[in-house]
Protein backbone atom coordinates (compact mmCIF):
# COMPACT_ATOMS: atom_id res chain seq x y z
CA UNK A 1 0.00 0.00 0.00
CA UNK A 2 2.75 2.39 1.03
CA UNK A 3 4.83 1.41 -2.04
CA UNK A 4 1.80 2.00 -4.26
CA UNK A 5 1.36 5.49 -2.81
CA UNK A 6 5.04 6.30 -3.39
CA UNK A 7 4.84 5.08 -7.00
CA UNK A 8 1.68 7.12 -7.58
CA UNK A 9 3.30 10.25 -6.13
CA UNK A 10 6.42 9.57 -8.24
CA UNK A 11 4.30 9.19 -11.38
CA UNK A 12 2.42 12.42 -10.74
CA UNK A 13 5.49 14.37 -9.69
CA UNK A 14 7.71 12.88 -12.39
CA UNK A 15 10.11 11.46 -9.76
CA UNK A 16 12.17 14.67 -9.97
CA UNK A 17 15.54 14.51 -8.26
CA UNK A 18 17.82 17.20 -6.96
CA UNK A 19 21.55 16.89 -7.32
CA UNK A 20 24.51 18.97 -6.24
CA UNK A 21 27.24 19.87 -8.70
CA UNK A 22 29.57 17.64 -6.67
CA UNK A 23 27.34 14.61 -7.26
CA UNK A 24 27.15 15.30 -11.00
CA UNK A 25 30.89 15.88 -11.46
CA UNK A 26 32.76 12.97 -13.01
CA UNK A 27 33.59 11.23 -16.25
CA UNK A 28 30.79 10.33 -18.69
CA UNK A 29 31.22 8.08 -21.73
CA UNK A 30 29.08 7.42 -24.81
CA UNK A 31 29.93 5.07 -27.69
CA UNK A 32 28.69 6.74 -30.85
CA UNK A 33 29.55 6.82 -34.57
CA UNK A 34 32.14 4.08 -34.18
CA UNK A 35 34.12 6.15 -31.66
CA UNK A 36 34.08 7.05 -27.99
CA UNK A 37 32.74 10.39 -26.78
CA UNK A 38 33.85 11.48 -23.29
CA UNK A 39 32.78 14.41 -21.14
CA UNK A 40 34.70 15.07 -17.96
CA UNK A 41 32.88 17.42 -15.59
CA UNK A 42 35.11 18.91 -12.91
CA UNK A 43 33.57 19.99 -9.61
CA UNK A 44 35.23 23.41 -10.09
CA UNK A 45 32.79 24.14 -12.97
CA UNK A 46 35.01 23.34 -15.95
CA UNK A 47 34.62 20.51 -18.46
CA UNK A 48 36.78 18.67 -20.96
CA UNK A 49 35.15 17.01 -23.94
CA UNK A 50 36.95 14.55 -26.24
CA UNK A 51 35.96 12.34 -29.14
CA UNK A 52 38.20 9.46 -30.12
CA UNK A 53 37.49 7.96 -33.55
CA UNK A 54 37.87 4.29 -34.45
CA UNK A 55 41.23 5.12 -36.06
CA UNK A 56 42.44 6.69 -32.81
CA UNK A 57 42.28 10.37 -33.82
CA UNK A 58 41.24 12.60 -30.96
CA UNK A 59 39.41 15.94 -31.10
CA UNK A 60 38.80 17.86 -27.90
CA UNK A 61 37.51 21.11 -26.40
CA UNK A 62 36.93 22.59 -22.97
CA UNK A 63 34.74 25.16 -21.28
CA UNK A 64 32.55 25.76 -18.25
CA UNK A 65 29.40 23.99 -17.06
CA UNK A 66 26.57 24.70 -14.66
CA UNK A 67 23.75 22.62 -13.21
CA UNK A 68 20.31 24.06 -13.94
CA UNK A 69 16.78 23.11 -12.90
CA UNK A 70 14.70 23.07 -16.10
CA UNK A 71 11.22 21.73 -16.93
CA UNK A 72 12.47 18.25 -17.84
CA UNK A 73 14.58 18.03 -14.67
CA UNK A 74 18.13 18.77 -13.52
CA UNK A 75 20.19 19.64 -16.58
CA UNK A 76 23.90 20.15 -17.23
CA UNK A 77 24.50 23.27 -19.36
CA UNK A 78 27.81 23.15 -21.25
CA UNK A 79 28.84 26.61 -22.45
CA UNK A 80 30.80 27.22 -25.66
CA UNK A 81 30.22 23.61 -26.68
CA UNK A 82 29.88 21.97 -30.08
CA UNK A 83 29.32 18.25 -30.70
CA UNK A 84 32.56 16.72 -31.98
CA UNK A 85 30.90 13.94 -33.98
CA UNK A 86 31.27 14.90 -37.67
CA UNK A 87 27.64 14.00 -38.51
CA UNK A 88 26.30 16.31 -35.80
CA UNK A 89 26.06 19.74 -37.39
CA UNK A 90 24.84 21.66 -34.36
CA UNK A 91 26.97 24.79 -33.99
CA UNK A 92 28.87 26.09 -30.98
CA UNK A 93 26.71 27.39 -28.14
CA UNK A 94 25.02 26.24 -24.95
CA UNK A 95 24.45 22.49 -25.10
CA UNK A 96 22.03 20.96 -22.60
CA UNK A 97 22.09 17.44 -21.20
CA UNK A 98 19.28 16.20 -18.94
CA UNK A 99 20.52 14.31 -15.87
CA UNK A 100 18.80 10.99 -15.25
CA UNK A 101 19.38 8.17 -12.79
CA UNK A 102 18.49 4.65 -13.89
CA UNK A 103 19.19 1.42 -12.01
CA UNK A 104 21.83 3.15 -9.89
CA UNK A 105 23.65 4.65 -12.89
CA UNK A 106 23.81 8.34 -13.75
CA UNK A 107 23.26 9.45 -17.36
CA UNK A 108 23.49 12.70 -19.31
CA UNK A 109 20.68 12.27 -21.84
CA UNK A 110 21.31 13.09 -25.51
CA UNK A 111 17.98 11.76 -26.80
CA UNK A 112 15.01 12.07 -24.43
CA UNK A 113 12.81 9.85 -26.63
CA UNK A 114 15.26 6.96 -26.78
CA UNK A 115 16.47 7.47 -23.21
CA UNK A 116 20.10 7.27 -24.32
CA UNK A 117 23.15 9.31 -23.46
CA UNK A 118 26.51 9.50 -21.68
CA UNK A 119 26.93 7.08 -18.76
CA UNK A 120 28.89 8.09 -15.67
CA UNK A 121 31.97 5.98 -14.95
CA UNK A 122 32.66 4.96 -11.36
CA UNK B 1 -18.12 27.25 -39.71
CA UNK B 2 -14.85 28.88 -40.71
CA UNK B 3 -12.20 28.21 -43.27
CA UNK B 4 -8.82 27.16 -41.81
CA UNK B 5 -7.48 30.27 -40.02
CA UNK B 6 -3.97 29.66 -41.36
CA UNK B 7 -5.46 29.64 -44.86
CA UNK B 8 -3.38 28.36 -47.72
CA UNK B 9 -0.16 28.65 -45.70
CA UNK B 10 -0.88 25.14 -44.46
CA UNK B 11 0.40 22.08 -46.33
CA UNK B 12 -2.99 21.30 -47.88
CA UNK B 13 -4.41 23.15 -50.88
CA UNK B 14 -7.89 23.10 -49.31
CA UNK B 15 -8.66 25.36 -46.39
CA UNK B 16 -11.24 22.78 -45.30
CA UNK B 17 -8.79 19.87 -45.35
CA UNK B 18 -8.23 20.49 -41.65
CA UNK B 19 -11.64 18.97 -40.98
CA UNK B 20 -11.12 16.10 -43.37
CA UNK B 21 -12.71 18.04 -46.23
CA UNK B 22 -16.04 17.91 -44.42
CA UNK B 23 -16.67 21.25 -42.72
CA UNK B 24 -20.24 20.37 -41.77
CA UNK B 25 -19.84 17.28 -39.63
CA UNK B 26 -16.38 17.75 -38.12
CA UNK B 27 -14.80 20.49 -36.09
CA UNK B 28 -11.19 21.30 -35.26
CA UNK B 29 -11.28 23.22 -31.99
CA UNK B 30 -7.48 23.13 -31.58
CA UNK B 31 -4.47 21.80 -33.38
CA UNK B 32 -5.66 21.80 -37.00
CA UNK B 33 -3.85 18.55 -37.70
CA UNK B 34 -5.72 15.48 -36.47
CA UNK B 35 -5.98 13.72 -39.90
CA UNK B 36 -2.22 14.09 -40.42
CA UNK B 37 -1.48 12.90 -36.89
CA UNK B 38 -3.67 9.81 -37.31
CA UNK B 39 -1.89 9.08 -40.61
CA UNK B 40 1.52 9.52 -38.93
CA UNK B 41 0.51 7.22 -36.09
CA UNK B 42 -0.74 4.60 -38.54
CA UNK B 43 2.47 4.82 -40.60
CA UNK B 44 4.52 4.27 -37.44
CA UNK B 45 2.34 1.35 -36.27
CA UNK B 46 2.57 -0.40 -39.62
CA UNK B 47 6.24 0.34 -40.32
CA UNK B 48 5.69 2.38 -43.49
CA UNK B 49 6.87 5.69 -41.98
CA UNK B 50 10.07 7.13 -43.51
CA UNK B 51 13.13 7.16 -41.21
CA UNK B 52 13.36 10.97 -41.19
CA UNK B 53 10.69 13.59 -41.91
CA UNK B 54 11.21 17.35 -41.88
CA UNK B 55 8.16 19.62 -41.58
CA UNK B 56 8.76 23.11 -42.95
CA UNK B 57 7.61 26.36 -41.34
CA UNK B 58 4.42 26.51 -43.40
CA UNK B 59 3.09 23.11 -42.35
CA UNK B 60 0.30 22.72 -39.80
CA UNK B 61 2.50 20.36 -37.78
CA UNK B 62 5.34 22.87 -37.39
CA UNK B 63 2.93 25.64 -36.52
CA UNK B 64 1.42 23.41 -33.82
CA UNK B 65 4.85 22.68 -32.37
CA UNK B 66 5.98 26.33 -32.44
CA UNK B 67 3.12 27.01 -29.96
CA UNK B 68 4.12 24.16 -27.66
CA UNK B 69 5.18 24.81 -24.04
CA UNK B 70 8.61 23.26 -24.63
CA UNK B 71 9.39 25.71 -27.44
CA UNK B 72 8.22 28.63 -25.32
CA UNK B 73 10.37 27.40 -22.40
CA UNK B 74 13.38 27.00 -24.71
CA UNK B 75 12.97 30.53 -26.10
CA UNK B 76 12.69 31.93 -22.57
CA UNK B 77 15.90 30.06 -21.72
CA UNK B 78 17.58 31.41 -24.88
CA UNK B 79 16.52 34.97 -23.96
CA UNK B 80 17.89 34.49 -20.44
CA UNK B 81 21.24 33.10 -21.69
CA UNK B 82 21.61 35.97 -24.16
CA UNK B 83 20.13 38.70 -21.95
CA UNK B 84 21.40 42.16 -22.83
CA UNK B 85 23.45 40.92 -25.80
CA UNK B 86 23.06 42.37 -29.28
CA UNK B 87 21.70 39.96 -31.93
CA UNK B 88 25.11 39.57 -33.55
CA UNK B 89 26.40 38.21 -30.21
CA UNK B 90 23.60 35.73 -29.59
CA UNK B 91 24.74 32.18 -29.03
CA UNK B 92 22.69 29.05 -29.97
CA UNK B 93 20.98 26.83 -27.40
CA UNK B 94 20.72 23.17 -28.39
CA UNK B 95 19.20 20.00 -26.97
CA UNK B 96 16.68 21.75 -24.69
CA UNK B 97 14.51 18.85 -23.52
CA UNK B 98 10.78 18.97 -22.89
CA UNK B 99 9.43 16.07 -20.83
CA UNK B 100 5.80 15.25 -21.69
CA UNK B 101 4.38 13.20 -18.80
CA UNK B 102 0.86 13.57 -17.35
CA UNK B 103 1.16 17.39 -17.25
CA UNK B 104 2.12 17.49 -20.93
CA UNK B 105 -0.80 15.22 -21.77
CA UNK B 106 -3.11 17.74 -20.12
CA UNK B 107 -1.42 20.84 -21.59
CA UNK B 108 -1.44 19.48 -25.16
CA UNK B 109 -5.22 19.08 -24.93
CA UNK B 110 -6.69 18.51 -28.39
CA UNK B 111 -3.54 19.58 -30.21
CA UNK B 112 -2.94 16.33 -32.05
CA UNK B 113 0.63 17.10 -33.17
CA UNK B 114 1.73 17.81 -29.61
CA UNK B 115 -0.04 14.65 -28.43
CA UNK B 116 1.68 12.61 -31.16
CA UNK B 117 5.13 14.08 -30.48
CA UNK B 118 5.10 13.78 -26.67
CA UNK B 119 8.60 14.54 -25.35
CA UNK B 120 11.07 16.31 -27.62
CA UNK B 121 14.20 18.44 -27.73
CA UNK B 122 14.58 21.96 -29.12
CA UNK B 123 17.50 23.59 -30.93
CA UNK B 124 17.53 27.39 -31.27
CA UNK B 125 19.82 29.25 -33.68
CA UNK B 126 19.88 33.04 -34.02
CA UNK B 127 19.32 34.44 -37.51
CA UNK B 128 20.87 37.72 -38.63
CA UNK B 129 17.70 39.84 -38.45
CA UNK B 130 17.14 39.13 -34.74
CA UNK B 131 14.81 36.21 -35.21
CA UNK B 132 15.38 32.59 -34.29
CA UNK B 133 15.52 29.41 -36.32
CA UNK B 134 13.72 26.89 -34.07
CA UNK B 135 14.03 23.14 -34.62
CA UNK B 136 11.95 20.63 -32.66
CA UNK B 137 13.37 17.09 -32.79
CA UNK B 138 11.35 14.00 -32.00
CA UNK B 139 12.02 10.28 -32.22
CA UNK B 140 8.93 8.09 -32.38
CA UNK B 141 9.78 4.80 -30.73
CA UNK B 142 8.41 2.13 -28.42
CA UNK B 143 10.56 3.63 -25.63
CA UNK B 144 8.93 7.02 -26.14
CA UNK B 145 5.45 5.52 -26.52
CA UNK B 146 5.76 3.73 -23.17
CA UNK B 147 7.20 6.78 -21.35
CA UNK B 148 10.73 5.35 -21.12
CA UNK B 149 9.70 2.03 -19.56
CA UNK B 150 10.35 0.00 -22.73
CA UNK B 151 14.14 -0.57 -23.10
CA UNK B 152 15.80 1.32 -25.95
CA UNK B 153 17.78 -1.76 -27.00
CA UNK B 154 14.50 -3.61 -27.72
CA UNK B 155 13.20 -0.97 -30.18
CA UNK B 156 12.53 -2.39 -33.68
CA UNK B 157 14.54 -0.70 -36.48
CA UNK B 158 12.91 1.63 -38.99
CA UNK B 159 10.83 -0.22 -41.54
CA UNK B 160 9.42 -2.58 -38.94
CA UNK B 161 6.05 -2.03 -37.24
CA UNK B 162 6.58 0.48 -34.43
CA UNK B 163 10.20 0.95 -35.50
CA UNK B 164 12.17 4.10 -34.75
CA UNK B 165 11.38 7.15 -36.91
CA UNK B 166 12.44 10.75 -36.42
CA UNK B 167 10.63 13.99 -37.16
CA UNK B 168 11.90 17.54 -37.21
CA UNK B 169 9.59 20.56 -37.04
CA UNK B 170 11.11 23.85 -38.21
CA UNK B 171 9.94 27.41 -37.61
CA UNK B 172 11.05 31.02 -37.23
CA UNK B 173 10.17 32.95 -34.08
CA UNK B 174 11.16 36.30 -32.57
CA UNK B 175 13.57 36.64 -29.65
CA UNK B 176 13.46 39.16 -26.84
CA UNK B 177 16.75 39.43 -25.03
CA UNK B 178 16.17 42.98 -23.85
CA UNK B 179 19.28 44.35 -25.58
CA UNK B 180 19.22 48.10 -26.05
CA UNK B 181 21.84 50.64 -26.97
CA UNK B 182 25.28 49.50 -28.18
CA UNK B 183 24.14 50.55 -31.63
CA UNK B 184 22.05 47.47 -32.12
CA UNK B 185 18.74 47.94 -30.34
CA UNK B 186 16.83 44.68 -30.12
CA UNK B 187 16.35 44.00 -33.82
Amino acid sequence: MKLGSVLLICLLAGCSSHYSAGEIAGKYVLSVGGGVDTIDLDANGTYTHAYKTKSGAIDHQDGTWTLEDLQAGPTVALDNFRPLLAEDTRGRGTYLLLVKRSFGNLYLITNIDLDEGYKKQF
Amino acid sequence: MESDPIGLMGKSYSTYAYVGGNPISRTDPMGLTWPESVAMGWAWLTGIAPPDTVYGPQTNQSQDMMQSPGVQNAINYFNQKNAGKCPNQWSPVTNYDYSFGPKGLWQAGLNSTQQFVGSYSVNIYPISNGTLDVQVNNTTSMTSFFYGIYPNSWNPPNGWPMGNTSQQYVGTLPASTGATGCGCGNQ
